[in-house]
């Protein structure tokens, strides 16, 4: 023990030498490490190495990375999505729901979703998309649809119905179809559909207006109390140098679509349709503002003693036609709607515009004229990505109401 | 007894101030300034991470990562305000046109004959693969969008070039040809599907990228060879916090002067798409030793080139997200709150894409990219000041030099950029060499002389100032503690100092510089430099043009 005490006068020098020496030593190896740039450097850097982790992303990146899985960004996501917005049928408000989308081989991509809307409308859809061939230049879609509205408004048939006739009827469309889109060049598309289609109707479940068989009669309304069954075949052919037909500053869409509808189970109720659908945005000022112009128009023909039942007859009022007015507040044989825009672009996500919209509906082509038309007008502002719009919120006005309407498409 | 152990205690003691005090917080070191940051630890550790685009997006557009705290000095430099040669950083001291035109090129290219593709892209919006080529090499090609043939591959080039010779590590780029009867898909080469399946390559992959490709006029590719980095790829860096795995990132990268600066290079060659998945890490292996370096990397973002369109006409004046006020203004303005983006000539080519026409009246800092970073945020008047200084040594035949490399085959787009860069390089020096105290490489002589530079002044964006004052102090390394000795002023930037230097060896001495100017108030705030005397005479130890 006394070898390592400080007793002996020697021993105080030997232990002074102890502490010099092996304090030199430690200064030595701390002033090397420390003593320097480098070596402050290297002590901070040698530090770290007791606390490497690999990066870890926190909550929200997790949450922006599930997102874009569900597809919820590119639209092109897989697995399961939720749904918060949309809506199962005109009318219908809201709907939530949930969807399972599987993408397989390059293109092909298979959906199943379904919703249900806070008045309890449903939807039920399958979608089969199969992967794209011929140079990606040819489409196909399979469809089945199953969509259940109960309180679909009607306000009789004619440019002049009153609004004060409103009634309502429950409506259960449900579809198979196959889809053809071929993309002739850059700007041309042509494609077909043939679908099979079984429209069902039933007295409305609104509380609020009556039942439609309760304030109009068959001869009235056509296909009143129908069931109907129909093959319906169509064609159409598009003309589109839009940026994206979701959303765009420039361009246009000029689009034709011709429907055979061949009733099955039964007679009266052949018809066929045409629909005419002309667009063009002007930019100005490199899109500092853009002018739109929409004109639309829909034509259908039937044979003596053939009808088209009133539930599918060409429509104006809503979120997209007349805005300023109810949802399918006029229908007839035939209709026509002409829309202007002013739109600017306060944000490279955000447009406004205020529009002006007229239209009318018709018994006879020959009617489709600029007298008695309805006007509706407004104001809006479009959340968009580069190429769809994600939520379109408008006030909308009329001589008969004002609205608001929430869409997740453009206007047009 | 007590008396020897209180000696002992007393020797101790001693040893532990003398010691110690070498080792306390001194401002300057023995090896000051250090000219290069060394990787001593191992970094084999480190694992690939992907960089989520939608999150590093978001997250540079609606907040503010990084360190909150405003107006931090850079925190990678030396004692003398520069950035030492790192995993980062390359200072290129003796640039030459030619050196410009070589860059880092090791080869001409891809050997010419068979590519045997060997992986598809699976990211970012071009089209393209990777091959090896007969020598056995790997490269990236991206071609140039349909129409705009030289647009993209000739920005990637030139830009690349350019980042090379202000100091960044970027991959080898060349312009090739590729003929598609030379293309050879290989064995076990995989392509990832839009549908996000893995799956062998076939021919029609190659034939559905070619789609979206412009053809040279003799039915050949025009494309971008990117030569594979050295190493192994870890992702992108992010430009805040630093890499948690790996043990010399000690830095945050907000606060690294290089990635600061990036902004000024950034503006200058109208590169707005500068966000952190156009970098990337690669664990290199040398001596034995793994570490981590730090590339810059895909330029065809840049000049008037947006990839696969030219520029939107923003580009480059905004962020890709206003800010609310200015949205709410144009909201109920209707739309005529004109940005001058709408009005502003541009020049339009099929080579160049479309980049602004005027550059001698632009301002550098209503330059923005697509979306900012913390490091851009973070960076002050003198981190600019030393991205000017650095890009002020870009000559115009350099300038000339890289542009040509580009390829582009059209002398007036050539003419158009070589003119266009010029004025914008000229018109970073006006702004950032005048915006702070200019005053560069002071000199002490041995006789007591000061001498130092002006960089606004030499570069002929400012005129000589009224007069430079000096304020002249005895350090104490040690404790920090200046003394003032006295203050001497003159016209010329040579002015001697007063009497009372110090004049041992070891000493310090320190010197504040201001100037005075009416044209520009800012250089009234003296920059601050430190002289240590050494047997040969005063050496600049320390620098601080904002301390």
């Amino acid at each position: 023990m006394q070898s390592h005490s400080c007793d002996h006068p020697l021993s105080t020098w030997r232990c002074a030498a102890a502490i010099v020496l092996s304090f030199v030593v430690v200064c030595t190896s701390v002033a090397a490490e420390e003593e320097t740039r480098a070596g402050k450097l290297a002590k901070k850097k040698a530090e770290k190495t007791t606390a490497l982790a690999p990066y870890k992303p926190n909550k929200v990146e997790d949450l922006v990375i599930k997102i874009q899985k569900w597809g919820l960004v590119t639209g092109v996501g897989k697995g399961f999505y939720p749904i918060a917005f949309g809506s199962a049928f005109p009318g219908g408000g809201s709907s939530f729901g949930a969807g399972y989308r599987r993408l397989f081989a390059d293109t092909g991509a298979f959906d199943i979703h379904g919703a249900i809307t806070i008045v309890n409308y449903k939807i039920l859809q399958t979608t089969l998309h199969l992967p794209l061939v011929a140079q990606d230049r040819l489409k196909s879609t399979v469809q089945l649809k199953y969509q259940d509205a109960t309180e679909v408004a009607f306000f009789g048939i004619g440019n002049a119905g009153s609004e004060a006739d409103e009634a309502n009827y429950a409506y259960t469309p449900k579809s198979v179809r196959l889809s053809e889109s071929l993309e002739v060049s850059k700007y041309i598309d042509v494609g077909g559909e043939i679908s099979y289609e079984d429209y069902e109707t039933a007295e409305g479940e609104s509380g609020r207006v009556p039942s439609i068989e309760e304030l109009f009669t068959e001869n009235e309304v056509p296909g009143l109390d129908l069931d109907s069954r129909y093959i319906v075949g169509s064609v159409f052919a598009q003309f589109d140098w839009r940026h994206s037909p979701g959303y765009t500053t420039s361009g246009g869409s000029y689009r034709v679509d011709w429907s055979n509808y061949s009733q099955q189970e039964g007679d009266g109720f052949n018809f066929k349709r045409l629909d005419v659908e002309l667009l063009q945005h002007i930019p100005i000022l490199r899109a500092n503002q853009v002018l739109s112009f929409g004109g639309l128009a829909s034509f259908t023909d039937v044979e003596e003693g053939q009808q088209v039942p009133y539930y599918l007859l060409p429509k104006l009022g809503g979120g997209k036609e007349l805005r300023g007015f109810s949802d399918f507040r006029f229908m007839d044989r035939h209709r026509m709607l002409l829309i202007a825009e002013y739109r600017w672009l306060p944000s490279k996500f955000m447009d406004m515009a205020i529009f002006y919209e007229v239209g009318k509906v018709a018994p006879e082509t020959s009617d489709l004229n600029f007298e008695d038309l309805h006007e509706s007008y407004g104001i809006g502002v479009r959340f968009h990505t580069p190429y769809a719009t994600a939520l379109r919120i408008e006030l909308a006005r009329s001589k008969e109401a004002t609205r608001i309407i929430f869409s997740g498409g453009p206007s047009f | 007894m007590m008396k020897r152990f209180n000696y002992c205690v007393f020797i101790l003691a001693l040893i532990l101030i003398t010691g110690l005090s070498a080792g306390a917080d001194s401002k300057f070191y023995s090896d000051d300034p250090i000219l290069q940051e060394s990787d001593p630890e191992d970094a084999s550790g480190t694992k690939e991470s992907e960089i989520d685009l939608v999150y590093d997006l978001m997250e540079n557009l609606f907040s503010k990562p990084g360190d909150k705290t405003p107006n931090v000095r850079a925190q990678n430099i030396n004692t003398v305000d520069e950035v030492p040669d790192s995993s980062w950083y390359t200072n290129r001291n003796a640039l030459t046109v030619t050196g410009v035109e070589k860059g880092l090129d090791t080869t001409d290219g891809p050997a010419s004959g068979q590519w045997t593709i060997i992986a598809g892209k699976n990211d970012g919006v071009t089209p393209g693969f990777t091959i090896k080529d007969t020598a056995g090499t790997k490269w990236f090609i991206k071609p140039d969008p349909p129409g705009y043939l030289g647009m993209a591959t000739g920005a990637e080039v030139s830009a690349g070039k350019l980042f090379w010779a202000l100091g960044y590590f970027v991959p080898e780029t060349h312009i090739a040809s590729l003929d598609p009867a030379n293309l050879v898909i290989g064995e076990d080469t995989k392509i990832k599907t839009p549908a996000g399946n893995k799956r062998k390559m076939k021919q029609k992959d190659i034939d559905k990228m070619l789609r979206r490709a412009a053809k040279n006029p003799d039915g050949s590719y025009r494309v971008i060879a990117s030569k594979a980095l050295e190493g192994e790829p870890l992702g992108g860096f992010r430009f805040y916090a630093t890499r948690p795995d790996d043990p010399n990132d000690v830095i945050p990268h907000e606060h690294r002067r290089e990635l600061r600066g990036y902004l000024v290079f950034a503006a200058w060659l109208n590169h707005v798409d500068c966000k952190a998945l156009q970098s990337m890490d690669t664990l290199v292996q040398q001596n034995g030793k793994s570490f981590v370096r730090h590339h810059l990397l895909d330029f065809s973002s840049t000049l008037g080139s947006g990839s696969i369109y030219p520029h939107e006409f923003w580009e480059g004046y905004e962020y890709l997200m206003e800010k609310t006020g200015h949205i709410g203004k144009d909201a109920i303005t209707f739309g005529f709150m004109v940005e001058p983006y709408r009005t502003d000539p541009f020049f339009n080519s099929r080579s160049v894409g479309r980049m602004r026409e005027n550059n001698k009246d632009w301002d550098p800092d209503t330059w923005f990219p697509r979306a900012s970073n913390a490091a851009f945020r973070h960076a002050r008047n003198d981190d600019k000041f030393w991205a000017a200084r650095k890009l002020m040594s870009i000559s115009d035949d350099m300038i000339r030099a890289a542009i040509r490399a580009g390829q582009l085959n059209d002398q007036a787009s050539e003419d158009f950029l070589v003119k266009a860069l010029s004025e914008r390089r000229d018109a970073i020096g006006r702004k950032y060499l005048t915006a702070a105290n200019p005053v560069v490489d002071p000199v002490l002589s041995q006789a007591g002389v000061l001498t130092f530079g002006n960089a606004a002044v030499s570069a002929g964006f400012a005129g000589a100032p009224e007069n430079y004052q000096t304020i002249w102090y005895q350090y104490d390394n040690a404790t920090g503690q200046a003394n003032r000795i006295g203050g001497t002023t003159g016209t010329e930037a040579r002015i001697p100092a007063p009497q009372g230097l110090p004049q041992q060896t070891g000493a310090y001495a320190k010197v504040e510089i201001s100037a005075k100017s009416t044209q520009h108030p800012s250089w009234e705030s003296p920059v601050h430099a430190y002289f240590l005397r050494t047997s040969d005479g005063w050496k600049l130890v320390g620098f601080e043009r904002i301390p």
